[in-house]
């Protein structure tokens, strides 16, 4: 029966984000409650007009259709309060950023100028909801959480998103990227497929940027050194495990620096849970429990889904 | 997730309800209206019918009253007037040498006239001014009735005595709306 | 906005295509109840057309008997009228003819003339002259005639002649 209502204008969602070099996309309609995706479809990043042509389509039907999606930058954070007292404490200017206090508790918050660059990126599309992956990866792991704070990570499109999380509260949250080689990062190194954009970054908010900067000049070297020789699969396989082991640093680096800011209130990580939807960081778990000695789990993480769960209720 | 489908599936889902819509306010509002109209509109013809042939009655009559009413001035007229016995005694006076009135009797008994009965005691010099004066009497505006007994004398001379009845009638007016002038009609 | 960064657009309630056809439905579902409006209008007309013409018809009747009240009347006078005229006429004329009855050689002293009859006084030179020449008509006119003679002393006589039930002149004159 509430099938039924499809013919009429029932409300409708079309997810979206950007994964490397596409598009990644997914259509459903808002029944009881949930958001149920029907159909889901790749465009290539080159050709953004045709997911462009393809809202307009179903806009035209389905007028009630809320676009969402997700801003995958790196000038943004969580922090654990949602006092102006906070934002000066922790040196995040109120007026450049948009922030949200989620349940009364922490907020995450967004440069402004980033948000504008998706909007003008994504001209095209009326933008209804836009959520932060810190707050996708909160919900997400809501369930799992407890006394025992842990480490939890969303890893896509070679970007880390890190939360220390109890179950009532937000200890710290910090957003980097997996250095490629010995520090240049996939940010620079070849998300940004469409050439006319120009990433506004504000560097000033960037909290990981020394490493990027001090790194940048071994990039090069190391990228010679992959290129010469190996074949392609051998190639491959050590990629791979480059870059698990450069997103490990990457976190032990980020643990370090929260042990060390006094700004945040210390709490004793004892878990780790990696949620990934890029699909190459099997080794990582035993990384952490290894060297860290720590339980640490992975996870899949779709954001289509993760947005979908958090959709239907806002729109309703 | 055919999008053309579900448009065509909306728009014969909004095709089908216009439809019935339609017919409902068809049937619940149309139909009635023009059942009524219908009706109502021969009642209307029938009633015009009717109202035209009472009318053209009506005026026929009118025509008629009017025509009889100018045709007979003169004698409705001499119904309506008083009795007045010093006119008739002037007419008389011109036919016959001496004239004397005398009342007899006032006669209510007829529904619809009163009847003045007068003996005329006259004296003329032939019997020619009384056949003269039997046909000057319609010059008065009086319905007068020569009436036996009538008795002629010759008293010598030139001279004839006559005595004769006159009955004169006067029309009895129960309701006085005679004169009623012809009443407004509006014209359809 | 518990959780987004944006707050959800308004969006319209239906789409272009069934707000045309809504419009169309709504457009034509007026056009049908001005129609049949507009016959209630002309039907409430009518009725009251109706009504007034009804209305009209009882004034003209109740006008109509009253003119033929009217104009039997009239008839009723003229009717009268031409009878009194006719009888009159009648009366004189059978005066006249009466008195054209008479002879030049009688001659008349007196005549009393009633409904059923005529009493004639005079003188007549003989008996003979007032029996062919008066008597003769006279009962060719009347019913009954009685003559009584009544001797001169020129030898002409004086006669007195009744006569009764007139068969013509005189019983037309109505009562």
């Amino acid at each position: 029966m509430g099938k039924l209502a499809r013919y009429f204008w029932p409300k409708c969602g079309l997810l979206f984000y950007i994964a490397e070099d596409r598009i990644e996309t997914a259509f459903g309609f808002f029944e009881k409650g949930a958001l149920n995706i029907e159909v889901r479809r790749s465009f290539p990043l080159q050709k953004k007009e045709e997911f462009f042509d393809w809202y307009r389509q179903i806009r035209q039907i389905y007028p009630k259709l809320y676009a969402v999606s997700m801003i995958e930058t790196l000038n943004q954070g969580a922090l654990p309060g949602c006092s102006r007292r906070i934002f000066e404490k922790f040196g995040v200017d109120e007026a450049l950023s948009r922030h949200l206090c989620i349940e009364d508790r922490w907020s995450a918050y967004v440069s402004l100028v980033e948000t504008k660059w998706l909007e003008e990126k994504f001209k095209g599309i009326e933008l209804d909801l836009l959520y932060s992956p810190f707050v996708l990866l909160y919900r997400h792991v809501r369930s799992k959480l407890d006394e025992v704070p842990g480490l939890y990570i969303l890893h896509q499109n070679g970007l880390l998103y890190m939360m220390v999380l109890t179950r009532d509260r937000l200890w710290f949250a910090h957003a980097s990227a997996v250095p490629l080689g010995h520090g240049k990062s996939a940010v620079e190194a070849g998300v940004d497929v469409d050439e006319t954009d120009d990433l506004a970054f504000d560097l000033d908010l960037l909290e990981g940027e020394e490493s990027v900067e001090a790194a940048a000049d071994e990039a090069l070297n190391l990228l010679e050194k992959e290129d010469q020789g190996n074949e392609k699969g051998d190639a491959e396989d050590l990629a791979l495990l480059e870059y698990n082991l450069n997103l490990y640093e990457e976190v032990k680096e980020t643990i370090t620096r929260y042990y060390r800011d006094d700004r945040y209130e210390e709490t004793f990580i004892q878990k780790v849970m990696l949620c990934d939807s890029d699909g190459n960081v099997s080794d990582f778990p035993r990384y952490v429990e290894d060297e860290l000695f720590m339980p640490a789990t992975l996870e899949r993480f779709d954001p289509i889904e993760a947005m979908a769960d958090l959709a239907a209720g806002e729109v309703e | 997730m055919n999008f053309k489908e579900i448009r065509l599936i909306r728009v014969l889902l909004w095709i089908l309800f216009y439809l019935i819509t339609l017919f409902l306010f068809i049937f619940l509002l149309v139909i009635p209206a023009v059942k009524r109209y219908k009706e109502i509109h021969g009642a209307l013809l029938s009633q015009k019918a009717t109202y035209r042939t009472v009318k053209q009655e009506y005026d026929r009559v009118s025509k008629k009253l009017e025509k009889l009413r100018h045709d007979h001035k003169k004698v409705i007229e001499a119904f309506e007037s008083r009795w007045d016995r010093t006119r008739f005694e002037a007419l008389a006076k011109r036919y016959f040498s001496s004239v004397s009135l005398k009342p007899v009797d006032t006669n209510d008994s007829d529904p619809h006239f009163k009847i003045y009965e007068v003996d005329a005691r006259v004296q003329m010099s032939s019997p020619q001014n009384f056949y003269r004066f039997i046909d000057a009497l319609p010059t008065l505006p009086f319905a007068i009735q020569a009436d036996f007994p009538i008795a002629f004398r010759s008293v010598g001379g030139d001279t004839i005595d006559g005595i004769f009845r006159i009955k004169v009638y006067e029309e009895k007016r129960a309701s006085v709306d005679s004169n009623a002038s012809k009443p407004p009609v509006s014209k359809r | 906005m518990a959780y987004s960064f944006l707050r959800p657009n308004p969006k319209p309630r239906i789409d272009t295509d069934s707000r045309i056809l809504a419009i169309f439905l709504v457009v034509t579902l007026l056009i049908i109840v001005a129609f049949t409006a507009f016959l209630w209008y002309r039907s409430d007309t009518m009725r009251r057309e109706i009504a007034q013409m009804r209305q009209q018809e009882g004034i003209m009747k109740s006008r109509m008997a009253h003119k033929r009240a009217q104009i039997a009347r009239i008839e009723r006078l003229v009717r009268k009228y031409d009878a009194i005229e006719t009888n009159n006429d009648l009366l004189k004329d059978s005066i006249r003819n009466l008195f054209d009855l008479v002879p030049d050689q009688i001659t008349l002293t007196r005549a009393v003339l009633d409904r059923n009859g005529l009493a004639l006084y005079g003188v007549t030179p003989s008996k003979e002259v007032y029996n062919y020449l008066l008597l003769a008509p006279l009962k060719s006119v009347f019913k009954r005639s009685t003559t009584t003679f009544y001797p001169l002393k020129n030898g002409w006589y004086r006669f007195v002649s009744i006569n009764e039930g007139s068969i013509e002149a005189g019983s037309e004159v109505e009562r």
